[in-house]
């Protein structure tokens, strides 16, 4: 691999940021929420750069309909064109482009109570999870009016997630929660909003992740329940249809189906052929374990009227792509070229090609967008003093 | 799979001293009085067996003289995952641990 990795750098203190609907949304520590349209923003990196690093920007972060059109498919197929719309790329491992920090708007809407652990942003609605609760407010693409805060839950909640129609909250001992979201625009979704009913899935829960339309819910134990949604069929506006969640199963120990995918009697020791091992996490519908020097990726099955299965798939071995070992690892995500771990040590994306190395220490947010049409390999990192968004190329093939 | 019991990776000297540090650090003292909380300095050398970087005193309980400590973290049986939201800020305002060692902690990801 000849890794090349683009970086959009907005420095400051940030605490999160999401890339939603051509916008980039971004938090900063006492809860207030900016917004830079992408448009704008790849005015600011050819403002900051040039125009053709501008044309990677979109090309390789915040992708256009451009980068999977067969036109720009065959046209980078030839060598020379491709080796020249990279050629920024080739004489260091990294190109760096600063952000004027200015750039980015104040939103209107009122900040984050307490500190922000999580945010979502999906079916027009952002949510934000503090040490004082759930909140949630309307999505306006152009900003033209402030929507109001709503505080849908007052307990700590560590994480959140949403899709298929629904939101799912991790609050610790107040378990994990579920509830509904309704869509459409409008000042009425306030109402719906507050009408709608919580759904308690698990007793407990300390972070929560989805697997296609399921949940994986991460609670006392080291080895993460699997919670199978049902779902129908529904018409949204504009013409489209998405499997909308109406129940949730009871959650499920995933410990004898690892035991049988692992050829195992019992994972008693954590020990595998001599091995110690651990669940790194699931990035959507893929489990990853570490065994020994390895990571091996099982498959979540969970198809309709189908018993829930897990299936040995890949496996990399992460001693000979890594310089030095992965530290305990907090979250793993997936993006198209692999898997994102974020562990101790720091943050690397991996796959059978290899591993990535993003960040060699912790980072208060990292962020993929595996449901996104645009956003699919491009990774949010928020650190310490900036946030960083990633985009990278392999020059070697 | 798991014990039902968080296990030090530090010796008995060593939690102590660690209890002694933690208990002179009069802020996290006052804000949760019946408890003491200390976190690791450095995260690539955690208090427990299971990558805890946090520890808890409780004061001597019934026919003991003894304060009674064990690791706490993501990894630890049970349902206290981390140190209260008041004890985590005090931390980092404090700068004994960094913004981003602060939200792990918060999360319940450490």
């Amino acid at each position: 691999m000849d890794i090349r990795k683009l970086i959009l750098r907005i420095p400051g203190e940030w605490e999160d940021a999401w890339l939603y609907r051509e916008n980039l949304l971004v938090w900063d520590c006492g809860g207030a929420l900016y917004y830079l349209p992408v448009e704008r923003l790849l005015e600011s990196v050819a403002l900051a750069a040039d125009h053709h690093h501008k044309v990677l920007a979109e090309h390789l972060i915040l992708r256009s309909s451009r980068k999977s059109t067969s036109e720009i498919r065959d046209m980078l197929a030839i060598p020379s064109v491709r080796r020249e719309l990279f050629a920024p790329l080739k004489d260091a491992p990294e190109v760096i482009i600063q952000i004027n920090p200015a750039d980015l708007r104040r939103s209107a809407v009122e900040p984050i109570p307490g500190n922000i652990t999580d945010t979502v942003a999906y079916g027009n609605r952002i949510f934000a999870t503090s040490d004082e609760g759930i909140y949630e407010t309307q999505f306006s693409p152009r900003h033209e009016q402030a929507s109001p805060l709503l505080q849908v839950v007052d307990n700590p909640t560590t994480a959140i997630v949403a899709g298929n129609g629904i939101f799912a909250a991790s609050l610790g001992e107040h378990g994990l929660r579920s509830r509904e979201i309704r869509f459409g625009d409008g000042i009425e979704w306030i109402q719906t909003a507050k009408d709608s009913k919580f759904e308690t899935l698990a007793e407990y829960s300390r972070t929560v992740t989805r697997a296609s339309m399921h949940l994986m819910n991460y609670g006392e134990s080291p080895l993460p329940e699997f919670i199978r949604a049902s779902t129908r069929r529904e018409r949204r506006d504009k013409g489209f249809t998405e499997s909308i969640v109406f129940d949730f199963d009871n959650p499920y120990s995933i410990e004898p189906l690892l035991e049988r995918a692992l050829g195992l009697p019992s994972l008693q020791g954590n020990v595998t052929n001599g091995s110690r091992f651990e669940v790194l996490g699931n990035a959507n519908y893929r489990l990853l374990l570490q065994v020994g020097p390895e990571v091996q990726v099982l498959n979540i099955r969970a198809f309709r009227n189908e018993p829930f299965q897990l299936k040995k798939t890949a496996h990399f071995d992460i001693d000979s792509m890594m310089t030095h070992p992965i530290g305990r690892a907090m979250s793993t995500q997936a993006l198209r070229s692999g898997f994102l771990v974020e562990h101790t040590s720091g943050v690397h994306i991996l796959s059978e090609s290899g591993a990535i190395e993003l960040a060699d220490e912790l980072v208060v947010q990292a962020r993929t967008y595996p449901n996104s049409r645009r956003y699919v390999d491009t990774v949010t990192l928020v650190k310490d003093r900036s946030l960083d968004l990633i985009g990278f190329i392999d020059l070697s093939t | 799979m798991s014990s039902t019991k968080s296990i030090w990776a530090i010796t008995e000297d060593d939690e102590c001293h660690l209890f002694c540090d933690a208990e002179v650090r009069e802020a996290v003292a006052v804000a949760i009085p019946a408890q003491v909380w200390a976190v690791a300095s450095n995260i690539a050398r955690p208090f427990g067996r299971n990558g805890e970087v946090l520890a808890r005193f409780i004061p001597p309980q019934s026919g003991s003289t003894d304060w009674h400590g064990h690791p706490v973290g993501a990894g630890s049986p049970g349902s206290i995952k981390t140190a209260p939201s008041v004890v985590i800020k005090i931390w980092q305002d404090n700068n004994v641990i960094s913004r981003a060692f602060a939200k792990k902690l918060r999360k319940q990801a450490l």
